[in-house]
Parts: C-alpha cells; structure tokens; sequence
C-alpha cells in the first residue's frame, strides 16, 4: 500500500474497543491519548483489548500492545501493520 | 457465662438485604408481617420455546442496577452479575452501619482490621455473562470472587474469606465473622451472602428433587412445616450484615440492631443431600450455639427455623428443635414462605430478620402454612404476628452437604455484657 495512513475501519474498531473496555466516551479517546495514564488501562485491560481485537479479525499480539502502545496512534498503528515496528 | 462475657458478644451496626422484595430491609420486613404467599413468579420468559416450565422468586434486575449505580466504577464490569449483586449489598450495609466517617482510608496500621467474609452456594461460575471473555473468566468465576470484590470496592485489607457451606452460607459467613472478632483478628466484619439463579443451577435444584411442584400455584407453593408440603422455591437475594467488637462500636456511638451471642457449626456426616434421622446433629448444633452464648434452651423467646418446606427437611428440623426447646415450647417462624430459599444468602437474611423480631418484640407469620404436620411437635406462628417475650432467638441453617450452622442473637438492651 502507498497510503501509510493506518486504515480508518481499523481506527474505528480500535476505538470501539477501547471505549468499550476502558469505560471511556469517545471523545476522551484521541490518537494522542495515552493509554494508561489518560485512559486509566492497566493489565487486565490490555489483555482484554488484545482479545477483542483478535475475534474482531485484527491480528495483535498480546505483550506487544502492553510493551509497544503507549498510545491511542501507537495501537493502532500496532493493529494496522503487526509485525512492523511502531 | 465465660470468664470474660464482654468478649464473646458482637454487635451488629449495620444491615442490608437485596431481595425479591426488594432492596429495603423495611421492604423485606413488611412482606414478611404481611405473609401474603411466596413472592414467586415465572421462570423465563413465556415465548422462549426452550423457557424453564418451573418458576422462582427473583431479584428484579432494576433493583439491582439502581442498587450500583455509579458505585464501583469500572470494576463493576469485571464482575459477574452475582458478585455485583453481593458486594451492592455489602455496600449497603457498610453505609447503614454509618462507618463512612470511620473508614480505614490508605491507613494501612487500620485498613488491616476491617475484613470480609461472604460466599455464595453454586458460585459465580454458573452466572457469569461471557465465559467467552477469557481475560476475565477465572478472576469473574472464581469462589472467591465475592470476599475479594469486596475488599477492593472498601479498601478492607484485614481477612477476606470466602465460605461456602451450600444454604448454610450466609449464616456460616456471619458466625465465623463473630469468630475473627473474638479471636482479635478484625474490629469490623461485613458478612453474608449472595445468590442468583440461571436456568442451568435451577434446572439443577429440581432434579435433585427439592423443588415444590406447584405450577399453578406458585404463590401457595413454599408451605414450611405443612402437612401438604411439597419442596422448596428457589429464590435469589444477597444479605450482608456490619459485626463489630463492642468495644468498637461503643468508641463511635454506634447504633446496634443487636448482638451476636453464639454460634455452632457441625456436619451430619450422613448423605450427601439428607439430614440425620431426626435432626441430631442439627440438634447438637443448636445445643452449642447456646453454650456458647452461655445461656440456656429456656433463655431463648424465639426461633427462626430454615424450614425449606421440604418433606424431609422440616421433619428432621422440627423434630431437632422439639428436641433441644420441649415440644412446642418455643415460638417458631419460617421466612421461606415469603421469601423462597435464596440459597447462601437465606442465612445472613434470617439473622436480619430475627435481629428486627428481637428489636420489635415481634415474630413474622409463616406464610402459606394451613395445619402444621401433626407429627411435628412445634409451635409454629401463624395467621398474625406474634408479639414475643424477652429472651435470645436462634436462627437455624442448614445446606446440602450436612453442614449445620446456629446463631444466637440478643437485643443489645437486653446483654448483660458491656464493652
């Protein structure tokens, strides 16, 4: 792919995830928020997101998201490209 | 008496009761006087093909949600609904006891003497929501789910135990409760119990035989004591009472509903769902939980039987209690009637309810009942509310397993002993 903009259907379902999960509104879920001292996650939740994202279809490796995403972006950019660097 | 009889009573500061009645002890206690019949309805809703054909007394699910909401924030969601419903309660009855201003806070020194001890019979593992959410399944499912939610909705750092002794839940969690302040283990002790039905756990409680078969009278259909009698209703419900050391207590001006003067438990050994021919061992439970009170079967005014309105069950009871009081010497009441058997939570329930009789000087009707078995030499209240004399009351609970458990509760006025 030439665009490196993650996918916005990717975004959205990251974002649902979270406000799900987290118990957050939307609106308090940007792309720079980060997600354990904004979004309150802690380690219960990132494992619960990893396994959300998968039965939604997004291959995400579990201890990747609790040591690589710090944030909203970082996540998604995790989801977006898994094996990639973030 | 003990040596030191100021140190064997406990005095309850707080109460809280979620049941089909709703999640007022004054609601509770009203449909109690009343005795207008079980509060039972469907099981299931009608147009569901597969639906349950029994039927049950339920907690509604509104009364449940106006209970937490905005209270637990987001550890509500990673509890099962059973869990919820008992730490809700708990809640409830830690705010009643008027504790908020003497709360541990993060101070560690006094965090430690605060504890918990709760259970529930089947577990939360027959109700949690999504077995599939496997984050969550074993911290959600495990027994001791309730004791630990509960601790960490308050901040109690003291023993957090789970108990689980089938339908003598609730009444075996407040007993050992008494025990940790007696042994100088905790100041304060929310105890009890919570339950809630599925259609797997009540599909469970018929084949075993111990569900009234009245479907087409469900309001009739517990009847404790009853020549007609024909097994239990299942019911749902959470219960949790505030214990503290009288001491404790008396240092902040609490208001006491009463003491907790003895307390026994012991197994019949016998069957796996069968009392001991004619309740002996629950007889030699209720003989220790006098000593232990140090007082004796003419000392007590009142009884509240368990009577789950079983053909063996009550039998084994009445015949117990004839045996320990004299036939018919002791006014007897059975709640089950009204309320159903809400499992672990039907003990620490009945210790509500027999701390109120105490208070008001007054016994609930047994609901439903038309003529006591006449093979069963008890005193049985009926018809109206029996205004009681001075004395102690026992509160019988018995579970699946043989497990036994008796209470003797006192009127705060009436103890001899002071802090």
């Amino acid at each position: 792919m030439s665009d490196t903009r993650p996918d916005s259907s990717i975004s959205h379902a990251v974002i649902e995830v979270l406000v799900n999960i987290l118990s957050v509104s939307e609106d308090q879920v940007t792309p720079e928020s980060r997600l354990v001292e904004d979004l309150d996650a802690d380690s219960l939740d990132f494992s619960e997101i990893a396994a959300a994202l998968n039965a939604r279809g997004l291959r995400v490796d579990k201890a990747a998201v609790k040591s690589q995403a710090t944030t909203v972006a970082d996540l998604i950019a995790l989801v977006d490209s898994p094996s990639g660097s973030v | 008496m003990g040596a030191q009889p100021g140190r064997r009573s406990v005095a309850v500061t707080g109460v809280a009761t979620t049941t089909p009645a709703g999640d007022r002890v004054e609601e509770l206690w009203r449909v109690l006087i009343e005795a207008e019949g079980t509060l039972a309805g469907k099981f299931g809703t009608p147009d569901d093909e597969r639906g349950i054909p029994g039927f049950a007394c339920r907690v509604p699910a509104a009364v449940i949600e106006r209970q937490g909401a905005g209270r637990l924030g987001r550890l509500s969601r990673r509890l099962d609904p059973a869990t919820r419903l008992g730490v809700y309660t708990a809640l409830d009855a830690l705010t009643d006891a008027a504790l908020v201003d003497h709360l541990p806070g993060a101070d560690h020194d006094r965090t430690g003497r605060f504890a918990v001890v709760a259970g529930t019979a089947f577990g939360a593992s027959t109700t949690v929501e999504a077995p599939e959410r496997g984050t969550l399944f074993v911290p959600m499912a495990m027994h001791n789910a309730l004791a630990a939610a509960i601790s960490l909705a308050t901040g109690f750092t003291g023993p957090s135990l789970a108990v689980s002794a089938a339908c003598a839940t609730g009444a075996v969690a407040v007993g050992e409760g008494v025990r940790l302040i007696r042994d100088g283990l905790a100041d304060v002790v929310v105890a009890g119990g919570a339950e809630l039905l599925t259609a797997r756990t009540l599909a469970g409680i018929g084949a075993s035989g111990a569900l009234s078969g009245r479907r087409h009278g469900p309001l009739r259909s517990a009847r404790p004591f009853d020549a007609g009698r024909d097994g239990t209703v299942a019911s749902e419900g959470a219960a949790f009472v505030v214990l503290e050391s009288l001491d404790h207590a008396a240092g902040r001006g609490a208001r006491e509903y009463g003491r907790i003067s003895g307390y026994a438990t012991n197994c019949d050994a016998h069957h796996l769902t069968s009392p001991s021919p004619g309740g002996r061992v629950a007889a030699t439970c209720m003989r220790a939980a006098l000593a232990d009170a140090g007082i004796d079967a003419a000392d007590v005014a009142h009884v509240n039987a368990h009577a789950t309105s079983t053909m063996v069950g009550d039998a084994a009871e009445a015949r117990a209690i004839a045996a320990v009081f004299g036939p018919r010497r002791v006014p007897v009441t059975a709640n089950k009637g009204v309320t159903g058997h809400m499992m672990a939570a039907s003990g620490a329930a009945e210790v509500v309810i027999c701390l109120l009789s105490l208070a008001r000087s007054m016994a609930p009707p047994t609901a439903n009942t038309v003529a006591v078995d006449d093979d069963l030499e008890i005193d049985l209240v009926l018809g109206r509310p029996r205004p009681l004399s001075a004395g102690a009351a026992l509160s019988n609970s018995f579970g699946f397993g043989g497990h036994n458990a008796a209470l003797v509760l006192t009127s705060a006025a009436a103890t001899p002993e002071q802090p």
